[in-house]
């Protein structure tokens, strides 16, 4: 539910129905290219992550910057205590060179007796066919 | 010198005259079997049963035993009227004749809606008065756990001697006395509100005493109002005195509203142990603001000496204060006999006054307790009270009733969270959204529904909030604990998106997002969850969910809201055409009026209780349920 409280009237409140994740994709790159820190890069592709010390909440990110695909792996199963969006703690994506691209996101598990984030980060450039 | 006489065969009355102003009334059992013996002095003057405000005292009075009834304590000018009743009935007995009643007006409903009906339906049935069947006076409205023994439940008119009311006089903090159940998280907020009599009204559907027994409160429950019908029966002792919350006086408001609270959560054992800025939400529907006093950026405002102009600030546009002590509360369920005073661990206050003269920043704060008061600088019996000081002030001393003064730097070196809830005369909207879980190749995402544009005609400050179900309430966290919840506010220029403020996913019951719109600019409001905890739990053998068991009724609730979008609390005939189809099954309107016919409901369509009716009984018709 979400409620909105205005002071003054003369405040119009729309719903826009989505049928697709597309734009929850957009914002979430718009956010990491906004609030994100660039954590590694190998070769062109930069590794980004939003959310620092206190957050819950973690959302991994990545930019190529090069010029042909990059097939980008972020391996977190060595972790504790964390759940990630994606259902797996492995993600492997391609990005398009000058692309964004969002891995996942994972939260801490509040029930876990130890969290530990242990990000293993790899890229690999795919040749022009 | 005592007197005996039999009340009933093998049951004797001895009465003691103790000292000139004190009689002891004993029950002796002869009989094989236990009784309970009743005496009842309504229509006496200047006469009071010692221990007890009502007018009736109960005992249980074993076979072959002697137990104290009552002591009578009396004036050279009193005139005693007094009656006595014995009975082998038993709180079994009584749970069972309200189990009766309970279905009987489950009957008596048939159709129709328990909010919005009247209560004079019952005062045709054999009992007269309501009996809610929907939460049901007995052990299970306490605690779905482990039963507490030897509650009685009793209505107010058994319970109180004399008139009573919903509301006597003024509404005030004082009114209000906690009982033993560890909702002082709750009972803190109630009294901020009682701060502005009105606001403790406009939950209040149900104003008079109702003849048949029947209330009516409103809370802000999971970011949308939602109306909760009770009966007025409420747990008690075996002296007639409730063992939860209560006024001080002849008033049924605290009663009531613990009550609801309790119904819409599903027991009274749920309100245990909370957050004084939850109930605050509920309480009032209006954005609050919670300042944790040992997180890093609430240290960084202290830092600066920020918070201080801030709660002057709040206190002057009267916004609701409430601060809270860190720990765990182990005091409420049985009150330090042994101290008079002191700061209660893990407890919540609430903040009446923020005021500064000759350089002292002072609080004025309660403990919802109405005693039990600090005794450090600044309280009652402080000798920094000087002459100047209670001039500028004007402060209440010398009185225990759980308000005292503390000076700031006490107070941040005592408390570690402060909740300011504004209260104002906003204009508010709601919108009920869903998050979807989807697979996409190998991989779930997780996306909101719908996104918000939000356009203002003039500089406008809004407070944006998301809610969820709150997993206090009975069921939901076995289903699904707190999702994290984020909210991005965009804007678009020429083409591109641009984030202009955020809050950060957190898992919490709601979170809440204060902005300045600008004339004429159109804004996104994106709900954002990572969905993490929407999974599958880990797959394994699945427990049974039978009809009878509380969880189904609860998935069912949960299914409900979901399919409601129109108008909430109603399900209409395409909601429940849809949600019907879901499940493979195609009915058609002829078949949703017949429903609504055997079902609770109303103009606008099957009401909460019709619909989980409707399945439960369509589950017993296929036998055991089981989960997938």
């Amino acid at each position: 539910m979400l409620s909105l409280h205005s002071e003054k009237e003369g405040v119009r409140l729309g719903a826009e129905p989505v049928a697709t994740r597309e734009l929850d994709h957009s914002a979430a790159i718009v956010a990491l290219q906004q609030f994100g820190k660039l954590v590694e890069k190998i070769r062109d592709v930069e590794l980004h992550l939003m959310g620092g010390k206190g957050s819950e909440v973690y959302i991994y990110g990545a930019f190529n910057a090069g010029t042909v695909p990059a097939y980008v792996t972020l391996d977190c199963a060595n972790s504790e205590g964390v759940l990630f969006s994606t259902g797996n703690a492995q993600v492997r994506k391609t990005v398009l060179p000058e692309s964004w691209e969002v891995l996942f996101t994972c939260v801490s598990d509040s029930s876990a007796p130890r969290v530990t984030l242990k990000p293993l980060y790899s890229v690999s450039i795919r040749n022009r066919v | 010198m005592a007197s005996t006489q039999e009340l009933v065969t093998n049951v004797f009355l001895v009465i003691e005259r103790l000292t000139p102003t004190s009689y002891a009334f004993q029950v002796l059992n002869s009989r094989q079997k236990p009784v309970w013996a009743s005496m009842n002095i309504a229509g006496s003057m200047e006469t009071q049963i010692e221990g007890v405000e009502g007018s009736t005292v109960t005992v249980h009075v074993p076979s072959m035993e002697t137990h104290l009834l009552a002591k009578l304590i009396v004036t050279s000018r009193s005139r005693v009227q007094h009656s006595f009743s014995v009975t082998e009935k038993n709180l079994k007995w009584l749970e069972l004749e309200l189990e009766r009643w309970a279905k009987g007006c489950r009957e008596a409903l048939q159709n129709r809606d328990v909010d919005t009906c009247s209560g004079d339906l019952f005062g045709t049935t054999e009992w007269g008065h309501f009996v809610d069947p929907y939460f049901m006076p007995g052990p299970a409205a306490v605690t779905h756990g482990e039963a507490r023994k030897g509650l009685i439940w009793k209505r107010p008119s058994e319970i109180f001697a004399g008139e009573f009311k919903v509301f006597l006089g003024d509404i005030e903090p004082n009114d209000i006395q906690q009982g033993t159940l560890m909702d002082c998280w709750l009972m803190c907020a109630l009294a901020s509100l009682a701060e502005r009599p009105q606001l403790v009204k406009r939950l209040f559907k149900t104003t008079e005493v109702s003849p048949y027994g029947l209330y009516r409160v409103q809370f802000c429950k999971n970011g949308e109002w939602q109306t909760v019908t009770i009966d007025d029966y409420f747990p008690c002792d075996g002296r007639n005195a409730p063992i939860f919350s209560r006024s001080n006086g002849n008033e049924l408001w605290v009663m009531l509203l613990e009550k609801a609270y309790a119904k819409l959560h599903g027991d009274y054992n749920l309100l245990k142990l909370g957050l004084s800025r939850e109930g605050m939400i509920d309480l009032t529907g209006c954005p609050t603001l919670w300042y944790n006093l040992e997180s890093e950026e609430v240290r960084r405002i202290l830092q600066a000496d920020l918070l201080w102009p801030l709660l002057m600030q709040f206190d002057q546009d009267a916004a609701l204060i409430a601060a809270s002590t860190p720990g765990e509360d182990k005091r409420s369920e049985s009150r330090p006999q042994d101290k008079k005073g002191g700061l209660v661990p893990g407890h919540g206050y609430s903040i009446i006054q923020v005021r500064e003269a000759y350089g002292h920043r002072l609080l004025n704060i309660r403990n919802p307790w109405g005693d039990f008061e600090w005794e450090g600088a600044w309280s009652d019996q402080s000798p920094l009270w000087t002459g100047d000081m209670v001039k500028a002030i004007n402060p209440v001393l010398n009185e225990n009733d759980g308000m005292f003064w503390m000076n700031y730097e006490d107070f941040l070196r005592h408390f570690n969270g402060v909740t300011v809830c504004l209260v104002k005369p906003f204009y508010e909207a709601r919108y009920k959204g869903v998050f979807e879980r989807i697979c996409e190749g190998e991989y779930f995402y997780t996306y909101s529904h719908c996104y918000f544009t939000l356009k203002a005609e003039e500089r406008t400050r809004v407070y944006i909030g998301l809610h969820q179900e709150d997993e206090r309430i009975f069921g939901v966290s076995a289903k699904r604990p707190n999702l994290d919840l984020g909210l991005l506010v965009l804007e678009q220029k020429a083409g591109h998106l641009r984030c202009i403020k955020r809050k950060e996913c957190t898992t919490d019951r709601q979170i809440e997002l204060e902005i300045e719109l600008k004339p004429g600019q159109t804004y996104l409001l994106l709900p954002c969850s990572s969905g993490c905890r929407l999974q599958a739990p880990n797959p394994g053998p699945a427990e049974p969910l039978t009809a009878k068991n509380p969880q189904f009724r609860s998935t069912l609730l949960d299914v409900f809201h979901k399919a409601t979008q129109q108008k909430p609390g109603f399900m209409s005939f395409p909601e429940f055409r849809d949600l019907l189809a879901v499940i493979g099954f195609e009915i058609d309107q002829s078949y949703y009026e017949s429903c609504l016919e055997v079902y609770p409901s109303s103009a606008d369509g099957l009401t909460r209780e019709g619909f989980v009716g409707l399945m439960l009984f369509k589950a017993g018709e296929k036998g055991e349920v089981r989960n997938r």
